[in-house]
């Protein structure tokens, strides 16, 4: 047992020697935070481009794109700056960027989708990004002025970032076009005719195909997240102030009266009666299906319908935007941008170096590079014919081009001028841009709504639909929204009347 | 046959039918992704669920195939699942077997800090900031290191060395054997069905790994297929939420058979590891060893 106590002895000192050694060593090197990521090794002159930028971007292909992207190669020789990208999948973005945010090895450009999250709120009020709003002025394509956008991207009234602007109002009906000139009928500009259409596509027979297998409206799970066909009953987008607070959408007579419609829809089997669990409309207009859908009016056009074209080469999609409802035409606006990119101050340590970066995204906002992410190179992704830009391998450009346009500024959702569809579209969005109706919530925060607000709209949707069914009557619904006051509908109406105040007095 | 009771052969029959359901509800969905990822896009969208395609059709293979994405991932995830399978077994049996030896001065405290470590975690960002102090950022060695053991396995691999007679470590000292020579002689080769057993678990993690790789690692060339698989499965779907979020032109997202035959592509290998690590669920390996 002598040599048992030994090695005892021994292991016992190495255990103490070893554990010492450990603590000295996290003690040691103390925080890392010092490793910067490549901050563009700013030059001495002081117009001088940076050398380098790194950006933090999601890419929503199935691949990111590569470093010797022809797109990339372009606008590094256009503006003499390299990106450095940290391509992430849109699937995994939110994540990553909240632990990117307290890892303190930030790019200097950070692209944020969500940027009202909690994680993001605190972030921005503790000072962690430049308030990019005053300086934007001095850049002729990164100056905004459309003031109900900038409020929706601001955070307590400032602008931390540029946003990726977008068109507003982008929603409108989708209708088979040869279904109607087969029955002899226009395009529906009430809310009356698009019923009268409805009908027609169901009992017509519309396809002329001997069965009565057609269906009206296409919805799916999410028709019913976007307000359009509310706003087209005179029902607020989303919220709307009145009498001195803010009431949302679902607690208004025309809400009411747009969820009656479609409830005689779906009881008049005008609808596809699945709709709450059907994954997407796109599916039932590719198949030959349904005939009228309510989603974005760019879907006509960006090959969501390749499938339907392919088997039937008859088949026109067509679109409009709005329908005029007993308030008249109305259209439910966008945030007006999706995503912002911030420039978080540990990264961008001086003003100069601010301002530099600002001067870049100006230079890839301009119209020659807009045309570049939008068409691509003449000649590998499209020819010029008659003035208008016409794709030449529209795969080529999504695999190589598309993926880099989340880099853009803005986005105009423009298919180009060289069909009349692709101008009726632009005509479209002008209008809509006329007669939007803007969620006044946008630019606030609500601590309750953050907290619960997926819970509480669950309250809703599934009483929504209940009442579609026809499960529910009027007493049931008001029930519903009773119990999404208690369950912190109140707090949520108190906390949003007050920041909305703050902000609007 | 005869001499055993109806009631019993009955008993038998109705036993088969039950597992025989059970099989086939845990078989059929994978058959339907199987053959779902055979068939042509258009039929799969007319009909929704196809068991048996009526034509056979590569093309959602050869779409997948066409770019090296999916070949380079579906290395790295081989790669990282061998590697740091027989890492996590390496480093595993080496602790179990220090701690099931009862004269390990200060076992009672050790075994205390590794059960508290199963409790309590440290969180993403702590264990971010941990893996990036290393410097392990960015490469393979935050995938396999960090997770090198885990604790569960560890106690329970501690326990089944401990229940190993000592008549056989004694026996293999007075022939001379070292510690070492204990644990890879004689202790190992009869924990094969323990350690075929946690081989499985920890491959089957490695080859799911999907968050860590997100998080620890910027180069997308090193990122595992269930990165890639995730990305083409939701986008096939119609993406999160509507798709024209993301304004992409001409992208029609990945049809359903190209998602399908993605997750076989990144099923199968992992799948037929299992027929392989079979033969070592083999028990009565201690029989005959000790005698009296």
């Amino acid at each position: 047992m002598e040599t048992h106590k030994k090695k005892n002895n021994l292991m016992f000192r190495s255990i103490i020697v070893l554990l010492l050694l450990a603590m000295t060593a996290g003690c040691g090197s103390g925080p890392s935070g010092g490793s910067q990521p490549n901050a563009g090794e700013g030059s001495e002159a002081d117009d001088a481009p940076l050398k380098e930028i790194t950006v933090m971007n999601q890419y929503t292909t199935p691949e990111p794109p590569k470093p010797d992207n022809v797109a990339l190669v372009e606008m590094e020789k256009y503006t003499g700056t390299k990106l450095n990208i940290t391509w992430v999948p849109s699937t995994a973005y939110n994540d990553k960027v909240n632990v990117t945010l307290t890892s303190s090895s930030l790019p200097q450009v950070l692209m944020v989708i969500d940027h009202k999250s909690p994680t993001m709120v605190s972030s921005v009020r503790s000072g962690m990004f430049w308030e990019v709003g005053p300086y934007l002025k001095d850049y002729p394509n990164l100056n905004r002025n459309n003031p109900e956008v900038i409020k929706n991207a601001s955070i307590d009234g400032k602008l931390y970032g540029i946003y990726r602007g977008r068109v507003l109002g982008r929603y409108g009906l989708l209708y088979r076009k040869d279904w109607l000139d087969n029955l002899g009928l226009k395009e529906p500009e009430t809310i009356d005719e698009f019923y009268e259409m409805l009908k027609a596509f169901v009992h017509q027979d519309p396809d002329k195909n001997g069965k009565n297998d057609t269906i009206g409206l296409a919805m799916d799970k999410s028709t019913l997240d976007f307000k359009d066909v509310f706003t087209w009953f005179g029902a607020p987008n989303g919220w709307e102030y009145k009498d001195g607070k803010l009431t949302p959408d679902f607690m208004t007579p025309e809400y009411l009266d747009a969820l009656n419609f479609l409830r005689k829809l779906y009881q008049e089997h005008l609808v596809n009666s699945d709709f709450p669990v059907t994954q997407s409309y796109k599916d039932l207009i590719n198949k030959g299906m349904a005939g009228a859908a309510i989603s974005c009016m760019c879907h006509a056009l960006d090959g969501s319908f390749n499938t339907l074209a392919k088997a039937n080469p008859d088949a026109v999609v067509d679109f409009t935007n709005a329908l005029k409802g007993p308030k008249g035409e109305r259209a439910a606006a966008g945030a007006g941008f999706l995503g912002m990119f911030m420039f978080p101050k540990t990264s961008v340590k001086s003003e100069a170096e601010l301002k530099k970066i600002l001067a870049y995204f100006d230079k890839i906002s301009d119209e020659k590079m807009s045309f570049l992410l939008d068409w691509g190179i003449e000649g590998r992704h499209h020819k010029i014919e008659n003035g208008n830009p016409v794709f030449i391998d529209a795969k080529l450009f999504g695999d190589e081009i598309n993926p880099i346009k989340q880099m853009k500024t803005w986005d105009g959702s423009s298919y180009g001028t060289a069909t009349p569809l692709a101008r009726k579209l632009l005509d479209m969005y002008a209008e809509n841009d006329k007669i939007v109706v803007h969620d006044p919530t946008l630019p606030l925060i609500s601590n309750t709504f953050s907290e619960r607000g997926n819970d509480l709209k669950k309250i809703i949707s599934d009483a929504q639909i209940k009442y579609i069914f026809g499960e529910i009557d009027a007493d049931g619904w008001n029930a519903a929204i009773e119990q999404w006051k208690k369950q912190g509908g109140d707090k949520v109406i108190e906390e949003y009347t007050e920041e909305y105040n703050k902000l609007n007095k | 046959m005869s001499d055993r009771s109806f009631g019993s052969r009955l008993f038998d029959i109705l036993n088969a039918a039950m597992l025989l359901i059970v099989a086939m509800i845990t078989v059929i969905p994978f058959l339907f992704i199987v053959s779902g990822s055979l068939t042509p896009a258009e039929e799969l969208l007319r009909k929704g669920v196809v068991l048996i395609p009526s034509e056979l059709s590569l093309d959602a293979y050869r779409y997948i195939f066409s770019t090296d994405a999916l070949v380079r991932s579906l290395l790295v995830t081989i790669y990282i699942t061998a590697v740091g399978t027989l890492v996590n077994l390496f480093f595993t049996s080496l602790t179990a077997y220090g701690l099931a030896r009862r004269d390990l001065y200060g076992r009672r405290a050790l075994m205390l800090m590794i059960i508290f470590t199963m409790l309590f975690n440290g969180g993403i960002i702590p264990t971010f900031l941990v893996v990036k102090a290393f410097g392990l950022l960015d490469s393979y060695n935050s995938l396999i290191i960090p997770t090198a053991i885990s604790a569960f396995n560890l106690i329970i691999l501690k326990n089944f060395f401990q229940q190993l007679p000592d008549g056989l470590e004694e026996a293999a000292k007075i022939d001379g054997c070292n510690d070492f020579g204990i644990l890879f002689r004689i202790v190992l080769p009869l924990s094969t069905p323990a350690l075929a057993t946690f081989a499985l678990f920890y491959a089957v993690g490695h080859w799911n790994t999907f968050f860590s790789a997100i998080l620890y690692i910027n180069d997308s060339a090193k990122w595992p297929i269930q990165v890639l698989l995730r990305q083409v499965v939701i986008m096939s779907q119609g993406g999160i939420g509507d798709s024209t979020q993301f304004h992409e032109q001409f992208i029609a997202p990945p049809p359903q058979t190209v998602s399908m035959a993605v997750i076989v592509v990144s099923t199968l290998p992992i799948l037929l590891v299992y027929p392989f690590l079979q033969k070592h669920f083999t028990k009565g390996l201690l029989l005959g060893s000790i005698k009296g």
